[in-house]
């Protein structure tokens, strides 16, 4: 069976400096993937590489269609949702029109209405604060916000960079809740960058290690959890 | 008194004629993040078409129309071939890219109609409606119902439709834009478009109050960049106010103050500027910070 995306021998450049030397990950449909390693390893430029913000060489297909040299704006429309490191909000706009616009390339109107509501029922602190600038979000608010905003894209693949990042655990674990909601209400595939290789690792299926621009490991989630060098360096244990 | 209301009025026509154009400015500040100096003459240059047009022998309103379409459409052309290769090059390339398009399209008029005065119909009625024993201008009240529809047809396309939010989000966050699969060179074509046309119908209407010649715009040019500095460079409610500010200023200063008349009038926006450059560099409803995030 195909994956609905293969990612083959992808290399990557920011200018002279290689970041990328050799990539392989496969997504199946409908599973979490996590993507783990140390800072410099290459895991956010992966993500930028599938949404055609970095120039690469290799093979990235999605559901067998090619994604190399297509822009940013046509792989979204493909249905590939990016949740960049830095959010990729819109701050100065209000809740609901960041919202409005995660919707953006859908054309039926009511679903995406019934959509916001749904998010408003599962975050409502969004829906409190539906009319405010999201820039006056706090910070989880605004990952929440985030997410909720690449979801109502109702994406094929869904890529989430250190969601985490910079929040307090209560919020994490409220936020990868969701995610695991999601994942079984509609069967999202999702390809997870994560520092917190614990929680990763609980909602995801698979596990990809990357080290210095390379994959070094792969496996079913549980076998990647119980490698030996996995633990010490990633897991703390 | 009634002295007093004529110039008022006559002041936020010419104000509304300036606000066409600042809100012409500030569309292209906020998508692009520069001033563009060749506004005024991309405006010349539409009007110089319509009265090619209407001299030829169309109608006035289908010159007019024309004019319009033209405008818009070379906005576009000009942000797809000259501006776009040079986007994010730093803000002194764009600023000379654009002066280079002031003197290019100055030169290419002045190429094709010549160096002299034409008189350019006005699209309203000549002579005066009394409004509470008042006799106004027929065509200040007219520029002025003009200017506020085109504000109240701004906001519903930014406020209400899809296509509105997408340029404001275009503008506002590139990058996250096409991350939801906005078309941002395509926004920012059609911000250019927009603003052209705006540009376009400033000069069909300080035209007849003036004479069309190449540097028809040159002095509104001026009074729109004071209107956007004083309302706000980021803000298009703040370019109509900042400019009705300054067209009624400049009137009254030129009306009753001697030393100053209609020959040193052209100092009010200037002082304005240096004033609020001075005291408030964001403008009256201008936010602090205009530089894009």
């Amino acid at each position: 069976m195909t994956a609905l995306l293969e990612i083959e021998g992808l290399r990557a450049s920011y200018g002279p400096v290689r970041a990328l030397h050799g990539v392989d990950i496969a997504v199946p449909e409908g599973d979490v993937v996590a993507i783990l390693g140390p800072n410099g390893a290459g895991k956010t430029t992966t993500l930028r590489a599938l949404t055609g913000m970095v120039r690469i060489s290799g093979r990235i297909a999605l559901a067998g269609r090619s994604l190399v040299g297509l822009s940013t704006s046509r792989i979204a429309r493909l249905g590939v949702a990016h949740v960049p490191e830095g959010r990729g909000t819109f701050p100065a706009l209000t809740v609901e029109e960041n919202l409005r616009l995660g919707a953006y390339t859908r054309r039926d109107a009511a679903g995406v209405r019934a959509d916001i509501a749904r998010w408003y029922e599962l975050f409502p602190q969004l829906a409190q604060r539906a009319g405010q600038a999201a820039g006056n979000l706090s910070g989880g608010e605004q990952q929440m916000l985030a997410i909720a905003r690449a979801l109502l894209l109702r994406p094929r693949l869904l890529l989430l960079d250190e969601p985490s990042l910079g929040l307090a655990p209560m919020v994490t674990r409220e936020l990868f809740g969701v995610l695991g909601l999601v994942q079984r209400e509609q069967g999202t595939t999702m390809l997870l960058v994560e520092q917190n290789a614990n929680l990763a690792l609980e909602l995801a299926d698979h596990a990809y290690v990357l080290e210095a621009g390379r994959t070094v490991l792969a496996g079913p989630a549980g076998q990647v959890r119980s490698d030996e060098s996995v633990r010490r360096s990633y897991l703390g244990y | 008194m009634e002295r007093f209301l004529q110039v008022v009025v006559d002041g936020i026509a010419d104000g509304s004629i300036y606000g066409a154009l600042a809100l012409a400015l500030v569309l292209i500040f906020r998508s692009t993040g520069i001033v563009n100096f060749a506004q005024g003459e991309m405006a010349m240059f539409a009007t110089f078409v319509a009265w090619g047009l209407h001299d030829g022998g169309r109608p006035l309103w289908l010159a007019l129309v024309a004019a319009f379409a033209f405008a818009f459409l070379g906005g576009m052309a000009i942000e797809r071939l000259l501006i776009r290769p040079v986007e994010g090059a730093g803000t002194l390339t764009l600023v000379i890219v654009t002066l280079g398009l002031f003197i290019l399209v100055n030169a290419a008029a002045g190429w094709i109609w010549g160096f002299t005065n034409r008189g350019f119909p006005s699209i309203f009625p000549s002579g005066v409606a009394r409004l509470g024993g008042v006799e106004l201008s027929v065509e200040s009240l007219g520029i002025i119902a003009v200017l506020l529809a085109v504000v109240a047809l701004l906001g519903l396309l930014f406020q209400r439709t899809k296509l509105g939010l997408a340029m404001r989000a275009a503008a506002l966050n590139p990058d996250s834009s096409r991350l939801v699969g906005i078309r941002v060179g395509r926004m920012l074509m059609l911000g250019w478009g927009l603003a052209a046309l705006l540009g376009a119908l400033a000069g069909v209407l300080v035209a007849p109050r003036l004479f069309l010649d190449v540097n028809l715009m040159g002095g509104v040019l001026v009074y729109a960049f004071a209107g956007a500095a004083l309302g706000g460079f980021d803000s298009p409610l703040g370019a109509v106010v900042g400019s009705w500010i300054i067209g009624v200023t400049e009137n009254l200063a030129g009306t009753y103050v001697g030393a100053v008349g209609a020959d040193l009038k052209v100092l009010v926006p200037l002082a304005v500027i240096f004033v609020v450059l001075l005291v408030r560099p964001s403008g009256l409803f201008g936010s602090p910070e205009v530089t894009r995030v």
